[in-house]
């Protein structure tokens, strides 16, 4: 059972953190504008880098790569953590066909 | 409300959300909502949204659902009890209890085994003090398959998490 991914997530260190997401409303309204409109310029770095400069504030209205990257690998680690939490006991004739992992236990082989 | 963020996980398993793309009937209801962030008003947009049923999109009650659901089923794992190393019994000797074993004769009736007689030209009755009963071709090759007369049993010292094999 290899480790569990690190890049965006860190359970079972820690529990995802959630965004406490928001639909735009007018209290970011100004933000949203300005980087709207430096994208419609074709200005995209200065859009980043407007995001990159409001991100605490506006991290609760954008959904994008990273989020999804995150969803995915919490999902993962979760989906890991699971099977290693469930104590398991395999009959399996040889230890080839043994997909256990540590703690579980097999009862096989001559 | 679009959809409800709540995960009630594990006190029940959250209900499907089955996302969709809208149909006709939601039309009226999206275009409107595309109208009022086109003209930059934000927060009627969102409370408008907000009071409609049964329409679907990328809004912040779905996220937030998905990031509640995680987090309820990373909770739960979490403080589940740590796996547990159960004590193994397994005995390779095969435990045979003679008590509802009877051997029969040609005449389909049950004999004593105190009186049975094997491999003998003898008429008289052989008392069968140990009974040993050997598997193999020849005598070479044999091996005691049943030595010991014991009733098989959990292990006394077995506990709930004993695998008794």
């Amino acid at each position: 059972m290899g480790k569990f991914e690190q890049e965006f997530s860190n359970f079972p260190v820690q529990k995802i953190t959630r965004h406490d997401f928001k639909n735009i409303d007018d209290d970011i309204a100004p933000i949203v504008n300005e980087i709207n409109a430096l994208r419609a310029q074709g200005l995209y770095s200065q859009a980043a880098n407007l995001i990159q400069e409001n991100f605490n504030t506006i991290s609760h209205y954008i959904v994008d790569a990273v989020t999804y990257r995150t969803w995915e690998e919490e999902i993962y680690n979760t989906q890991k953590y699971a099977r290693q939490k469930q104590q398991s006991i395999f009959f399996d004739e040889s230890d080839a066909d043994f997909d256990g992992i540590e703690g579980d236990v097999w009862a096989g082989g001559d | 409300m679009l959809c409800n963020p709540t995960s009630f996980y594990p006190g029940k398993i959250d209900d499907m959300v089955f996302f969709r793309d809208n149909n006709l009937e939601k039309a009226d209801i999206i275009n409107h909502y595309n109208d009022l962030i086109a003209q930059c008003k934000y927060s009627e947009a969102s409370e408008y949204i907000s009071r409609q049923e049964g329409v679907f999109g990328f809004f912040a009650d779905y996220f937030n659902l998905i990031e509640n659901r995680i987090y309820n089923l990373q909770e739960y794992l979490l403080n589940k009890p740590p796996k547990k190393q159960p004590f193994i019994h397994f005995d390779q000797k095969c435990l045979v209890s003679a008590e509802n074993m009877s051997i029969f004769s040609d005449a389909d009736e049950a004999e004593p085994l105190d009186i049975i007689r094997l491999f003998s030209d003898d008429t008289a009755s052989e008392a069968l003090d140990v009974l040993q009963i050997f598997i193999g071709d020849n005598e070479d090759e044999a091996e005691a398959f049943i030595d010991i007369w014991e009733e098989e049993a959990e292990p006394p010292d077995s506990t709930i998490d004993t695998v008794w094999i």
